[in-house]
């Protein structure tokens, strides 16, 4: 019995180990353990052992069952990674053919730029707010110290739309429109997106612009903090290295005015053709909110002072960009648009 | 501005190179543009003189002339005025002229040439190749060097000036600035004054009568006039500094005026009638013939220079014809005068006319150097033989301007520059700049500013001062401090941005157009009638550049077709951006500028791969995207409704409401607007008043509890008239299926075999939902409830 046993159990598991498909350890199975199975015929006979030897040979019959169960476990886990191998080899695709295309959109470079500038100032602690680009005179010209009849008029050729109404020629406007909503509250940082309008028109002007103004008011800033801020805002936009430059120039509404550059982005102040030759671009005016524009505003000059810039959002869009047709920004060729 | 370097030393020596020079200028405010080398390339030019001449043996126009400078030369000449005893410049061998070329010994058919003698232009002189040779003044000596003799070695700086800096428009005053800079000393030139009164008082009356408009008049008279050319050095002076040379008198006033920054006139004394000038508003009616030949109607807020009888002179624009200096002239009335900016520039600007004279007076001219002006014309009319001065001058000044006197604290200045300037340094720079300054205790100054600094009437201008000279490099970088702020969007900012991202996101190409367009733009699109009338541009740099937008559509049609002509035919565009809309025109106060969204879509959306072939965009495809913008943008309540635009085809449009109010209209261009543009396809676009599409949205969301009870679902097919609006069906659905529908979906629409013609079956998925678990017969009920309403309020069937 014992060696009959043992015999099963060798058998079996040759049988097993040499089984190619699960039909075959189906039948395994079925012809080993199932009701006609041999090892079963076996356990039916016990009856015919001796009674002292039925436990030790009850026990063998019960490991061979255990151990045939467990041999067919096993091939049966074999055979399963077999056929899913064959199923994944079966399914094997072309990885190098292009992946099915996903509408992809683009934004325009003007106004990456414009939120880019938005969300550094932000970073800063400045409120964004926007002004009418519609505007009167007297918000664009008078309030920014700027009279009729003044030689500065020059500086911006405007469009006019009637009376004492105006295509807004800077942002500069929003200064006073902030000042005179806020006052007599501190401190005021504001930047002021949005588009300008001048009477030019040639591969670097536009007669419809986009500029950006900032206005802090509080009560000691000085020009060393205007200096401060366009350097942080520089090197945040332009990359750390980045240096600033300010050469006194003028502006009606600012007083000490300042022409700002900034290190060439190109060579990086070494002197290239888009600096030509001068390592520096130009690319904001800045200044002291001159004392008659904080009267204007509401506020007292001798009490607060404040710090103003304007910085042309085209122009940062082509400087970082490398654009150098400003039309370009406004034809809206699908072959321009689509690389942004 | 043009400023010759070899001009500028005559008054402040000059170390450093020219690229110094305007880096220091630049620095300091003083903007210069470049400094331009001039007649660098000359070389050995001297001055030689003709002692005999004979014609070319074997050339009918050559001759060939002796020349005496070092030594004698033999010269090939075809100049035609070439005579012996002439003083000409000779270019030896080796000599460069300008241009470049250098001269060598050069065979002329057999006779050897030592070189050429020279017109006017080949020395970089004023002149041209017509007038011959130049002939020299006999006072310079033969062989003299006159590369030297004339300063032809120069640069030139070309100054680009802000309006501020009046004082800088001479070349003494961009020498003041000089100076002050490399603290060197001054060497103004030096004029002989003459007396208030005398003889040329008896000769003119000179009278004010409209003392707010002209500060100051002083004149002088010069007799024995010969006007002929200027002098070359003269001439030289005003052609580097841009200046084309006219006449002697005209010369040297033009000379002054560059030298001092005081616009000259002269007048031919003896055509003025009355032996008078009275400076004068012109009267109604009145004219004046300029000096260009232009007939000008003058009005009385113009102001004239007038003799007995008439207008003279356009008030620092222009002189007039009448009384213009010719060679007949032999005595002249020179004006030095100054007159009020704004006046001049409203004046210039009515006769568009700006001359050099009135852009120096639009920005204020110093009223205390008339005087010195008019006698330095005197002295170099004289000195170059054109003339001589009579005594005396006449001066009619009202009311002098005084030297402005400010109060500068020195703590103001440097709590503004955010420096510390020492009392001494501030002072030092005031005075460098021509400032009387005296102290007023430890912490202030009073400040006494010269004439000539017109911009300079605050403490502020003298604290800018301070900061230019101190230098801008010099002040430190800091951030500011104080109460902190938190910083942020505007609402409609946020909601942009959103917008922006998700349309970015479904694929679509953002857009900017000029908010300005051709008028007939928009009709194009609207017909005349159809058209929001704009508000438009009273000086427009063109007609189709003249109309401010009062919708988005009609340049999203054009940039559709300006994309499709460059043969990009695939188009999904959208455009964020302000309308603007008058509630009457002419404004009288200032318009509405919402923002609008538009969108176009040409072509396919979805791009081809190679197992994709993707339709064209329909109008469903521009619905779903604004459907799921709204979605994003958290806005519910959108609808959609058949509508009757020309533009659009009428049976592919739409209204949009949002809650009942129209916010914007969709659908396919119509194929007559499609032509009129010249594009092809299927555009659709849409325009929608962003404004009104994110008043109500945007609200925080409110989470509800996720189901805990399964859901159970049915599937109803109706069959129902082509013509009814499947927003019907949908709103029956919903009213009648009971409160545990949850949501119902249209998953197919099908028209064709076998549904019979003019039917289409619409087939819902409907999903119910409750607190509890729903047994079919609830279900069962509702799906017949809704069957039952739809057939007999719709006549539909049950699709089976």
């Amino acid at each position: 019995m014992r060696d009959k046993l043992e015999a099963i159990q060798r058998e079996a598991a040759q049988r097993i180990a040499v089984a190619r498909t699960g039909e075959e350890l189906k039948e395994l199975r079925t012809s080993l353990l199932g009701k006609k199975g041999e090892l079963t015929a076996i356990l039916r006979s016990m009856s015919q052992v001796d009674p002292q030897e039925r436990p030790a040979i009850g026990r063998l019959a019960n490991e061979a069952r255990d151990y045939i169960e467990s041999r067919l476990a096993e091939a049966e886990g074999r055979l399963a990674a077999v056929r899913r191998w064959q199923q994944l080899a079966a399914e094997t695709i072309d990885v190098t053919l292009p992946g099915r295309p996903q509408p992809v959109g683009h934004r325009h470079p003007l106004h990456r730029i414009w939120e880019e500038i938005e969300d550094i100032f932000i970073g800063l602690g400045f409120e964004v707010v926007e002004g009418p680009e519609i505007e009167t005179e007297w918000y664009n010209f008078e309030a920014l110290n700027t009279p009729k009849d003044h030689p500065a008029r020059d500086m911006q050729d405007s469009f006019y739309i009637s009376e004492g109404i105006v295509l807004r020629s800077q942002t500069s406007p929003v200064q006073i429109r902030t000042m005179q909503a806020r006052r007599p509250r501190l401190p005021i940082r504001i930047i002021a997106p949005g588009r300008v309008y001048r009477r030019d028109d040639d591969a670097t002007h536009s007669p419809m612009f986009h500029q950006v103004e900032c206005l802090v008011v509080d009560g000691g800033i000085s020009m060393a903090d205007l200096k401060g801020t366009l350097l942080t805002f520089a090197r945040e936009m332009f990359g750390p290295d980045t240096e600033i430059r300010l050469r006194p120039s003028y502006f009606p509404f600012t007083e000490p005015s300042a022409e700002v550059d900034v290190s060439c982005t190109v060579c990086r102040g070494r002197g290239c053709r888009m600096c030509k030759e001068t390592g520096w671009l130009e690319i904001l005016g800045a200044g002291m909110v001159h004392p008659k524009v904080l009267k204007n505003g509401g506020y007292d000059p001798e009490e607060v002072s404040g710090f103003a810039f304007g910085l042309g959002i085209d122009r940062v869009a082509m400087l970082k960009y490398g654009i150098d047709d400003i039309r370009l920004l406004y034809q809206n060729d699908w072959r321009f648009l689509a690389q942004f | 501005m043009k400023v010759p370097l070899n001009w500028l030393k005559e008054y402040v020596a000059i170390k450093d190179t020219p690229a110094e020079l305007a880096a220091k200028l630049t620095s300091r405010g003083v903007k210069v543009d470049y400094a331009a080398p001039l007649g660098q390339e000359l070389a050995r030019i001297k001055a030689g003189r003709i002692t005999a001449l004979e014609p070319h043996p074997g050339a009918d126009r050559l001759q060939v002339a002796t020349v005496e400078a070092d030594r004698l030369y033999t010269v090939v000449t075809g100049a035609p005025n070439v005579a012996v005893g002439q003083l000409v410049p000779l270019a030896v061998p080796g000599a460069v002229v300008a241009g470049g070329q250098t001269v060598e010994v050069t065979d002329f058919r057999g006779v050897r040439s030592e070189g050429m003698v020279l017109a006017a232009d080949e020395m970089g002189l004023p002149g041209t190749h017509e007038d011959g040779l130049l002939i020299l003044p006999d006072t310079i000596a033969p062989g003299t060097d006159l590369v030297e003799l004339f300063s032809l070695h120069d640069h030139v700086l070309e100054l680009d000036l802000t309006p501020n800096f009046s004082h800088c428009l001479s070349m003494v005053g961009v020498a003041r600035e000089l100076a002050a800079i490399n603290q060197a000393a001054m060497t103004p030139p030096v004029i002989p004054e003459a007396l208030s009164g005398g003889e040329t008082a008896r000769l003119i009356r000179i009278r004010i009568s409209a003392p707010d408009l002209c500060r100051r008049y002083t004149a002088r008279i010069v007799r024995e006039v010969k006007v002929g050319p200027s002098p070359i050095w003269l001439q030289r002076r005003l052609q580097s500094a841009g200046m084309r040379p006219i006449n002697n008198v005209v010369d040297v006033t033009n000379y002054v005026m560059l030298e001092l920054g005081q616009p000259l006139h002269a007048f031919d004394y003896d055509l003025l009638h009355g032996s008078e000038i009275i400076v004068r508003r012109a009267g109604e009616g009145e004219s004046i013939t300029t000096l260009d030949g232009v007939e000008r109607e003058l009005t009385a807020e113009m102001l004239v220079i007038a003799d007995r009888d008439r207008a003279v002179a356009l008030a620092g624009v222009m002189g007039g014809q009448e009384t213009e200096v010719t060679e007949a002239t032999r005595t002249l009335l020179l004006e030095s005068a100054n007159f009020v900016g704004w006046s001049v520039r409203r004046t210039g600007r009515a006769v568009g006319i700006r001359s050099e004279a009135s852009a120096r007076f639009e920005k204020e001219a110093d009223p205390e150097v008339t005087a010195k002006a008019v006698n330095r014309v005197v002295q170099l009319l004289e000195e170059i033989g054109a003339g001589r001065g009579v005594e005396g001058l006449v001066d009619v000044y009202p009311a002098p301007v005084a030297p402005r006197k400010i109060t500068l604290r020195f703590a103001r200045v440097n709590q503004l520059l955010g420096v510390q300037v020492s009392p001494a340094e501030a002072d030092s720079i005031l005075n460098r700049l021509g400032c009387r300054v005296s102290p007023d205790g430890q912490d202030r100054r009073q400040v006494e500013v010269p004439t000539w600094r017109t911009d300079i009437e605050g403490e502020i201008d003298l604290i800018e001062e301070i900061a230019r000279h101190y230098g801008y490099d010099r002040i430190p970088s800091t951030l500011p401090t104080g109460v902190l702020t938190a910083g942020g969007l505007p609402d409609r900012r946020r909601a942009s941005r959103l917008a922006k991202t998700t349309l970015a996101g479904l694929g679509l190409a953002e857009v900017v157009t000029y908010t300005y367009l051709d008028p007939e733009l928009p009709e194009m699109i609207y017909g005349s009638q159809g058209s929001i009338p704009p508000i438009v541009i009273a000086n427009p740099l063109s007609e189709e550049r003249s109309a401010m937008r009062t919708t988005l559509v009609p340049q999203m049609v054009s940039t559709l077709a300006y994309n499709w002509r460059q043969r990009n035919l695939d188009l999904a565009l959208f455009e964020l951006g302000p309308v603007y809309r008058a509630e009457e025109l002419p404004l009288t106060q200032l318009p509405e500028e919402p923002y609008h969204l538009s969108i176009g879509l040409l072509g396919r959306l979805d791009r081809e791969g190679w197992d994709v072939k993707p339709e064209p965009a329909d109008f469903y495809t521009l619905k779903g995207i604004i459907e799921a913008l709204a979605v994003s943008l958290g806005v519910g309540g959108l609808s959609f409704q058949p509508s009757d635009h020309a533009w659009l085809h009428p049976g592919r449009q739409a209204v949009i409401y949002l809650n009942g109010d129209e916010i914007g209209v969709m659908g396919e261009l119509h194929p007559d607007v499609v032509d009129r543009f010249e594009l092809g396809g299927r555009p659709q676009v849409a325009e929608l008043c962003f404004d009104r599409l994110t008043a109500g949205g945007g609200a925080t969301p409110v989470y509800r509890a996720i189901p805990r009870f399964p859901a159970a679902v049915r599937d109803l097919a109706l069959v129902v008239r082509t013509d009814i609006p499947a927003e019907v069906v949908l709103e029956l659905i919903r009213e009648t299926a009971g409160p545990t529908l949850a949501e119902v979906r249209l998953f197919d629409v099908y028209e064709g075999r076998p549904v019979t013609v003019g039917f289409r079956s619409l087939a819902y998925t409907l999903v119910y939902r409750a607190d509890r678990t729903l047994n079919d017969d609830e279900i069962d009920a509702s799906i017949e409830a809704v069957v039952d309403e739809a057939r007999s309020r719709l006549g539909a069937q049950l699709r089976v």
